[in-house]
């Protein structure tokens, strides 16, 4: 990627008086076709540019953004900026990380397909297929939200007033199947989806559709529970979602802040010792990866917790002034400013088979989808919606729905006896199978 | 903004929209918390200053925080709940507003689908979508398709009477938009969306409400809830709530989910009180990845039977 244009915002930036700036660009094109019922809903074609520019006044600093990238605005954008910066209160640990810290060599991660683009009639034939093999899996599947194929491509360059200037560039691919299935009136929902950096290695679209129907078919015939205190068991989509509330609890703002349930817990033990979760940045091809973060410092292996020792915390630099400590490479870039953002967040694999996690539960809960926001960061209480799967005498019984998991995310952690075999690196998060020993299940 | 229609005309509008937050933390003996408090609206930032504004927020934010340090865990179960008025009317826009949103109900997948009619909730209860209130921050002049903001009665003493429509489901309905077409910027499209969303008053005194309760809960904020549409199940989360027994608030409850059914929830509305509140304008909406601003609004109400999802069982 070109990244003069990104210089030359920088060089305006000092000649208005700015001490240091960087700016992040991203260029990006996105094509999505969905079918619902087996006709075309919706196709989508965008183009986008985005330029993010941070710009300091010795310890005062501010952001911007544009996605006008033609001379007068960015001038503009600039100018402003460079403005916004001086009249802004000073803070001691505003900066740029140290120059000497950026990377050099940008490692290849194969994040980009090199294969050429496929029509947009072949795109929507994946889609339709996908939808198809759901409709066709069981005949209680009557009604679709549809079904959608996605690609993204797009580079990133970053560019620091030190010289710094470098890009990469990625492709993503994604299906997606959400059908209906109904029995007697009920009507229940589900989907399943496939991510990849390479369009070959996308599943195959009719067995997306065949899993996502089979999602939907099993919770047919739901029933609610009466409160009771039984072991839980996630399934990996779900157990993802607590490892990305640990992470959440664990990134720099959250610790300065004080608000957050890991605060002061560094070296300690936080969960079992069978827990142990790990932020991989530079694993070839995966959907998480990347060469260096939104800083330009280099990406690496980062053990979060070891063995259910919080090991790490997750830092741009910014935090980890405020904290005392270094960054640990986690700087984001989404919006106008800088934040501390994940790579590929996995809580790695233990032995047990999820059958065997099941079979070793007499009367609890399988949990196949949670909803709400019901998660203390600050505190680490846990209050969610649930449905899935009742579990008795070690096998699936029957479906359940409106009732809720709750618990404290520490205590949660720390009664985690079982930990599955199932990792499979699906999404930018995700863990296997999780059996927690005990949690409150409300119902009736 | 600017609009420009097929149809060859355009629109255009300027709309301001700005919002305050304020986020306290208290610590007491290793124990911390966290309060949240904000309002904004369709305004400028002279609004913020206006009777001091910006001080009663951070009050709040810190008088919760510090509340909350004695809270005791939440029960476990289904019982009474009696809601605030104003911020909980976000069980209004979970439990029914996204089940009325036209483009679920053409493609028959919201559990609302069909039921046009038929009684949803007890005679008390009177649900409206309206765009048109001034300066809130639902509020549009018009909807992002250019068709002018009205008030839609979604629910008229218990029986449900209205969808919410954007352009493309209506005219595949063969019904009025109703100027809830919505796109979170011009980089998307728009689809139905809800307004300021709220419950009509009743003409209960909210503290004969309350004195009804024998064993119950009293909520008065939440955080954010979530519907799944095609079965009905919805959420929302409690982050100040309190036991009430004998018909007095007695200990404050640490933040709870509260789940329940859609099509069900509202049967069960006893009492509605005669104090309906507007939120402060804080609520963001998502749905298929776009946000867009809007508002809820309840009076103070009594549910009989609702799951509460805390620890004590």
């Amino acid at each position: 990627m070109n990244t003069d244009l990104l210089v030359s915002v920088l060089k305006r930036a000092a000649q208005r008086g700015a001490t240091a700036a960087d700016g992040f660009l991203v260029e990006e094109s996105h094509f999505s076709a969905s079918v619902r019922m087996r006709e075309i809903e919706n196709i989508n074609h965008s183009r986008e540019q985005r330029l993010s520019l941070r710009v300091f006044a010795g310890r005062a600093s501010a952001a911007a953004s544009t996605s006008d990238l033609s001379k007068d605005s960015l001038e503009r954008v600039v100018d402003e900026a460079t403005a916004l910066a001086k009249i802004t209160a000073e803070d001691p640990h505003a900066g740029l990380p140290d120059p000497g810290n950026l990377i050099t060599r940008v490692p290849d991660l194969d994040l980009e397909d090199a294969g050429s683009d496929v029509s947009p009639e072949e795109k929507i034939e994946i889609a339709r297929r996908a939808e198809a093999a759901a409709l066709e899996a069981d005949p209680r599947v009557t009604n679709s939200e549809g079904a959608e194929y996605s690609d993204r491509r797009a580079r990133y360059a970053y560019a620091t007033s030190h010289g710094f200037a470098h890009g990469y560039a990625t492709t993503g691919f994604s299906i997606s199947v959400a059908p209906i299935a109904s029995k007697n009136g009920e009507m229940q929902r589900d989907y399943w989806y496939s991510n990849a950096r390479k369009r070959t290695r996308l599943e195959e679209p009719e067995a997306v559709g065949r899993r996502a129907a089979a999602r939907a078919v099993r919770r047919l015939g739901a029933r609610k529970m009466k409160s009771v205190e039984v072991p839980v068991i996630f399934d990996p989509e779900n157990a993802a979602s607590l490892v990305r509330s640990i992470a959440g609890a664990a990134s720099g703002p959250s610790l300065y802040r004080r608000a957050s349930f890991l605060l002061d817990r560094l070296g300690t033990k936080i969960a079992a010792p069978t827990v142990t979760i790990v932020d991989d940045a530079l694993i070839p091809s995966a959907l998480g990866s990347r060469p260096f973060d939104g800083e330009g410092l280099a990406t690496g292996r980062t053990v979060l917790v070891r063995e259910g020792v919080l090991e790490s915390y997750l830092l741009d630099t910014y935090s980890a002034r405020k904290l005392g400590l270094e960054s640990t490479h986690h700087a984001g870039r989404d919006g106008s400013g800088v934040s501390v953002t994940t790579s590929n967040l996995m809580l790695l694999a233990g032995k047990s088979t999820p059958e065997e996690l099941i079979r070793s539960v007499k009367n609890g809960f399988y949990v196949t989808e949670l909803i709400g926001f019901g998660v203390n960061g600050v505190t680490g209480d846990y209050s969610r919606g649930a449905s899935g799967q009742w579990i008795e005498n070690g096998e699936l019984a029957y479906p359940v729905e409106e009732i809720t998991v709750a618990g404290n995310l520490l205590e949660m952690l720390s009664a985690i006896d079982g930990v599955g075999n199932d990792l499979v690196l699906r999404d930018r998060t995700v863990a296997p199978t999780l059996r927690i020993g005990r949690m409150v299940v409300a119902g009736t | 903004m600017l609009i420009a229609t097929a149809s060859g005309w355009t629109v255009g509008d300027v709309r301001p929209l700005t919002r305050l937050n304020v986020t306290a933390i208290a610590e007491e003996g290793g124990k911390r918390e966290i309060g949240s408090y904000g309002g904004g609206g369709r305004v400028t930032f002279d609004f913020f200053l206006q009777d001091e504004r910006w001080r009663r927020f951070a009050g709040e934010a810190a008088r919760q925080a510090v509340l909350k340090l004695s809270a005791v865990d939440a029960p476990a179960g289904s019982m009474t709940v009696v809601l605030g008025p104003g911020w909980p009317g976000i069980l209004l826009h979970e439990a029914i507003g996204h089940g009325l949103e036209g483009d679920f109900n053409r493609k028959a997948t919201s559990a609302f689908a069909g039921r046009m009619g038929q009684k949803v909730a007890s005679e008390l209860v009177t649900v409206v979508d309206d765009g048109t209130i001034a300066n809130r921050r639902g509020s549009l002049n018009v909807d992002d398709e250019g068709t002018p903001t009205g008030r839609t009665v979604l629910i008229e003493n218990g029986i449900l009477t209205g969808y919410m429509q954007d352009r493309l489901n209506a005219r595949l309905m063969g019904m009025k938009p109703t100027g809830n077409g919505r796109r979170e910027s011009y980089a998307y499209a728009p689809m139905p969306r809800m307004t300021n969303t709220f419950m009509l008053a009743g003409h209960d005194d909210p503290e004969d409400i309350l004195k009804s309760v024998k064993h119950g809960l009293y909520a008065v904020t939440f955080g954010g809830g979530q519907v799944d549409i095609t079965n009905g199940r919805f959420v929302f989360s409690a982050s100040e709530a309190y036991l009430v027994e004998d018909g007095r608030i007695t200990s404050p409850v640490k933040g709870a989910t509260l789940i329940g059914n859609g099509p069900e929830a509202l049967t069960r509305v006893s009492r509605v009180g005669n104090d309906l509140e507007l939120d402060e304008g804080v609520g963001t909406c998502g749905k298929d990845g776009q946000s867009v601003p809007v508002g809820v609004g309840l009076p103070t109400i009594r549910i009989d039977g609702i799951t509460v999802g805390g620890t004590a069982v």
